[in-house]
């Protein structure tokens, strides 16, 4: 089910009464509300990041299997970074493209049906002003209509995909790179 | 707000554990022979973009269709059934382009409402995608990456695939400076002690 234009509005309202993250705890999880996907700011080398060679077990056999072909060391650890860093792009593409849910939809209506909404929320001791209240009114009618254009939604996970782009483009020239064999 | 309605968009599942992207998978691998270790990664990587480009074009033509479903649904439509509408507007549409036939009762729903917008199936389709040209192009563009992924990967797998000839190469050549090196120091000492 989507959600209401009342909801929508309460929630934001209830949001700004918000003190933020008080405890440690609480503020390194909010540190990271911003991080998208990771793939610009962490770095891929597997010594550095553990947990990642825990998702991806099998990459500390492919140095090994790299050595053995011939590559130096160093050179080998590079390929199992570009590797890791351009699977981590094609798992971070499969999440990514997906369909918004109903839930974050506002309903299909009228623009006078938003201004009478908007009306019914008003407090009679508000001090906004006409326009004010038609700004918001335009940012809400605006929302209602991008939620409500199907082909539009079907675009937003291409418009996922190409933000991913230019790490896509990063980690696979880097992975044709890194696995030239120098001698 | 009287909104109750759940619109049957696809579902939000991880293409990678779908049953058919797996079998995609398999079956590019199966055409490598089936490596392993890192080229079969690289493989896997291939195959993954290859994957993309037919999920891409799918619904790149899924796209085109839903702006003519859109296209033909009335201004004056909304809540419940306009979204209803226009999701059997986009089977219609999407089944009459592919060649299949409608029923008579989904013929005569498309027809009055094409009809209705001034539009036969050709001039609608063209409408809509005059009206998506911003978004192909994006949609085409990612289709192009992922063919410049495949080059890149293919590069690397024939890096790491010859790299053990290209060792036995360099062995070579590096025994040949040797022994080159070896027969100038030689030929040095001989024509010191003839002098």
């Amino acid at each position: 089910m989507k959600i209401s234009v009342e909801k929508l509005v309460a929630n934001r309202a209830n949001a700004q009464k918000s003190y933020g993250p008080q405890t440690r705890a609480g503020k390194l999880r909010s540190s990271k509300n911003a991080l998208k996907h990771g793939l610009g700011a962490r770095s891929s080398n597997p010594s550095q990041n553990p947990p990642l060679l825990k998702h991806f077990p099998e990459l500390e056999s492919y140095q090994q299997e790299l050595t053995a072909l011939g590559y130096s060391d160093a050179q080998s650890q590079e390929i199992i970074e570009a590797l890791l860093t351009a699977r981590q792009v094609a798992e971070v593409k499969h999440s990514a493209y997906k369909d918004r849910l109903n839930e974050d939809r506002l309903g299909d209506m009228t623009p006078e049906a938003v201004i009478s909404f908007v009306r019914e929320m008003e407090d009679p001791l508000s001090t906004v002003t006409p326009m004010e209240r038609t700004k918001v009114v335009a940012l809400l009618f605006k929302q209602v209509q991008k939620d409500n254009d199907l082909s539009g939604l079907l675009f937003e996970k291409f418009e996922a995909h190409r933000k991913l782009m230019r790490y896509e483009q990063r980690a696979f020239n880097q992975l044709r790179k890194r696995s030239l064999f120098k001698k | 707000m009287a909104d109750h309605k759940e619109i049957k968009l696809p579902q939000s599942v991880s293409y990678s554990n779908l049953p058919e992207y797996k079998d995609h998978v398999d079956q590019i691998l199966n055409s490598y022979d089936s490596p392993e270790g890192v080229l079969g990664e690289l493989v896997r990587q291939m195959a993954d973009a290859m994957w993309w480009v037919k999920t891409y074009q799918k619904d790149k033509d899924h796209l085109i269709v839903m702006k003519m479903a859109m296209l033909i649904k009335s201004r004056s439509d909304l809540g419940m059934d306009a979204e209803e509408k226009a999701l059997r507007f986009f089977d219609c549409l999407l089944n009459a382009w592919s060649g299949q036939e409608l029923d008579s009762e989904d013929q005569a729903f498309l027809d009055d409402a094409m009809r209705s917008k001034g539009h036969n199936m050709a001039s609608l389709r063209a409408d809509a995608v005059r009206r998506s040209v911003k978004e192909l192009e994006v949609i085409d563009r990612l289709i192009e990456r992922q063919f410049k992924n495949m080059r890149l990967l293919m590069q690397s797998y024939e890096s790491v695939r010859f790299a053990p000839q290209l060792l036995k190469k360099m062995d070579l050549e590096i025994r040949q400076l040797e022994q080159g090196i070896e027969k100038t120091i030689e030929d040095q000492r001989r024509e010191v002690s003839r002098q």
